[in-house]
C-alpha cells in the first residue's frame, strides 16, 4: 500500500519523458500529484546536450557558423545571425543596409512559420487535430518560401560574417509578397477559430497561468513573459538589424494562461506578416556582403529575437583562429522556471497542454534519415564523418 | 542605468561598446553589485562560465532593457568557490547549476546543486568546458 500524506492522498509520483506520447520534447518531468491535482513538480534536462559550446572552441572560427545555424532545426536564422553580428561587433565591420533587411526577413518568416507550428502543436495537445492540419498546410507556405529564397526549407545558410550570402531578386521578393498577402487572410482565419471557439476558451482559460510578478522574478522571455503581461521585445529593445527602421510594438496579453499565449502569438503572426511585406518594399539597393580582415581580440554580448523569445550570445575572441568561449543562453533555458507556477495546482489532463504552451524546445534532429534507392537507411555519425553514406 | 556602477561598486576595470558595459570586480565586491543592479531594476539574463586558462571567470549579464552589464570575476584554479546569486536573483539556479556542471564551478549555498545537462553517471573528473 502506497504511503498516505497528512491530507490523506497517497504520495504519488508521475514522470513524464524524456520520452513520452504527452511530450515531444526530450525533458522529464517528476510530478506529485494528490489525486488529480499536482502539486509539486521537478524538472531535469541535458537528454540530448551536444557539447556545440566546448565544439565552438574547436573549430576554426570561419566554420563555427556553420555549427551555430545547426543549434536548433527552427531557429536556424536567429542564432547565427546573433552569431555573426557579435563577431560584426568586435570587428567593427559595418554591415551593407540590403543585407541587414535580407537578415530580417529571414528572422520575420522564421517567426511567422515557428508561431504557425506552434498553435498546431497547441490545437493537437487539446485534441484539436483540424486546427493542427490546417496551421501546418499555411506553415508549409513559408517552408516553400524559404526554399525560393534560399534552396533550402530549414537549414538556410544565409548568414555570413560581413553580411548575407543569398541575394533577393525583385521577381522573388514579388511572389513572396503575394505569398504573404495570402497568409494574412490564412492568419485571419486562424485566429478567428482559435479565438471564436468556446471548446478552446474552455481549455486554455486559466489553465497554465503565470502572474507578471513571476514572469519578472523567474526571468521568462519571449512570449512567454509577453502573455502575462511584461512588454519586452529584443526587436523592439535592441533595434538590430533592420529593426530600427521599423515601430514596432511588443504584442502582450495579460492573464499568462495557455489563451494569452495563443493571443500573443497569433497577434506576433499578423505582426511579421506586415513587417515582412515592409522589408520587401523597402528593401535598399546595394551590396549584401562586405569584405573583413582579420577578427581582432574582443569580446561581445547581444542578444536577438527568437522566435520563443530572447536569445543571447556571449562571444569571446583571442586573435587567433579559434574563438575563446562562445556561451549560448537559448529562450527555453529562461522560461523552463516559470513552469513550476505553471504547473502547481493544474489537473494531469491539462499537463501536455501546459508543456507545450511555452513552446519548448529543448533540442533539435540528432540523427539524419537518408532515403537512397527506395530504402530508408539511418546514418551513423561515423558515415557521416568519412563521408561513406 | 540612472547612476554610475563605478561609482557605487570599486572596479578594476570598466569598458563600454555600444549597448554593453563591462565591470571587473572583485569577489568581496559581487554583493555590492548585486544590491545595485537590483536596485537599477535589472534583470539577469544569463551566466557565463570561462576557463581563462591560468583561473577561472564568471560572467553575469544583467540586462536593463536594451543595455547589458557584464559582472566579471575572477577565481583561482585552486579555489573556485563563488556564493549563489539565487537570493536576490532566483533566475540564476539554473545558470548556477550550469557553471557546476560544465565548469566544475563551486557554487556555495546554492538551493539545487544537481549539475544541469550532464547525466547523474557522468565520470570524467575533468569538467567539459575546463581546458586542461
Amino acid at each position: 500500500m502506497a504511503d498516505v500524506n497528512e491530507r490523506g492522498f497517497a504520495n504519488l509520483k508521475v514522470p513524464i519523458g524524456p520520452s513520452h506520447p504527452a511530450l515531444e520534447e526530450p525533458a522529464r518531468f517528476l510530478f506529485e500529484v494528490e489525486g488529480e491535482k499536482v502539486v509539486n513538480v521537478d524538472y531535469e534536462i541535458g537528454y540530448n546536450h551536444r557539447s556545440i559550446e566546448r565544439l565552438c572552441q574547436e573549430r576554426p572560427l570561419s566554420k563555427v557558423v556553420y555549427l551555430v545555424e545547426r543549434i536548433c532545426g527552427i531557429c536556424s536564422h536567429t542564432h547565427p545571425l546573433n552569431h555573426v553580428e557579435r563577431v560584426e561587433d568586435i570587428a567593427d565591420i559595418e554591415v551593407p543596409e540590403r543585407a541587414k533587411y535580407i537578415r530580417t526577413i529571414y528572422a520575420e518568416l522564421e517567426r511567422i512559420h515557428s508561431h504557425m507550428l506552434w498553435a498546431g502543436i497547441a490545437g493537437e495537445e487539446i485534441g484539436y487535430h483540424t486546427l493542427f492540419m490546417y496551421t501546418w498546410r499555411e506553415r508549409e507556405k513559408v517552408m516553400d518560401l524559404f526554399e525560393m529564397l534560399s534552396g533550402n526549407r530549414i537549414m538556410h545558410g544565409c548568414n555570413t560574417i560581413g553580411g548575407v550570402k543569398w541575394n533577393v531578386a525583385e521577381e522573388q521578393a514579388k511572389s513572396a509578397v503575394s505569398v504573404l498577402t495570402y497568409l494574412d487572410t490564412a492568419a485571419d482565419k486562424i485566429t478567428k477559430a482559435v479565438l471564436k471557439d468556446s471548446n478552446i476558451a474552455e481549455r486554455g482559460k486559466g489553465v497554465g497561468s503565470l502572474s507578471r510578478e513571476d514572469a519578472v522574478r523567474l526571468g521568462a522571455v519571449g512570449p512567454n513573459a509577453r502573455a502575462s503581461g511584461v512588454p519586452e521585445d529584443t526587436r523592439v529593445m535592441c533595434k538590430y538589424a533592420a529593426y530600427g527602421d521599423f515601430d514596432l510594438e511588443p504584442q502582450t496579453a495579460k492573464d499568462g494562461d495557455v489563451v494569452a499565449q495563443a493571443l500573443v502569438r497569433l497577434a506576433e503572426i499578423k505582426q511579421s506578416i506586415w513587417l515582412t511585406k515592409e522589408l520587401f518594399a523597402n528593401l535598399p539597393n546595394g551590396p549584401i556582403q562586405v569584405e573583413y580582415d582579420e577578427i581582432p581580440p574582443g569580446r561581445s554580448v547581444g542578444r536577438t529575437e527568437a522566435p520563443r523569445g530572447e536569445l543571447i550570445h556571449y562571444t569571446e575572441t583571442n586573435g587567433t583562429r579559434f574563438f575563446e568561449r562562445i556561451k549560448i543562453r537559448s529562450p527555453t533555458l529562461a522560461n523552463i522556471p516559470s513552469y513550476v507556477p505553471k504547473f502547481l495546482g493544474c489537473q494531469i489532463a491539462d499537463i501536455p497542454i501546459i508543456a507545450a504552451s511555452i513552446d519548448p524546445c529543448f533540442s533539435c534532429t540528432d540523427r539524419m534519415t537518408v532515403i537512397k534507392d527506395g530504402k530508408r537507411k539511418i546514418v551513423s555519425a561515423r558515415e557521416l564523418k568519412t563521408g561513406r553514406i | 542605468m540612472k547612476r554610475s556602477f563605478e561609482d557605487a561598486v570599486p572596479t578594476i576595470e570598466a569598458n563600454r561598446k555600444g549597448l554593453n558595459s563591462y565591470y571587473r570586480i572583485t569577489l568581496d565586491n559581487l554583493d555590492a553589485a548585486l544590491s545595485f543592479l537590483k536596485e537599477e531594476g535589472a534583470r539577469l539574463s544569463t551566466i557565463t562560465g570561462k576557463d581563462a586558462r591560468d583561473h577561472l571567470e564568471v560572467l553575469y549579464h544583467f540586462a536593463i532593457w536594451a543595455e547589458l552589464h557584464t559582472i566579471i570575476v575572477d577565481l583561482p584554479y585552486d579555489k573556485p568557490d563563488i556564493p549563489t546569486i539565487t537570493e536576490q536573483f532566483v533566475a540564476a539556479l539554473l545558470y548556477e547549476r550550469e557553471l557546476i556542471g560544465l565548469l566544475g564551478i563551486n557554487v556555495i549555498g546554492i538551493p539545487d546543486s544537481r549539475p544541469l545537462e550532464l547525466p547523474p553517471k557522468y565520470t570524467d573528473p575533468t569538467p567539459p568546458l575546463r581546458r586542461a
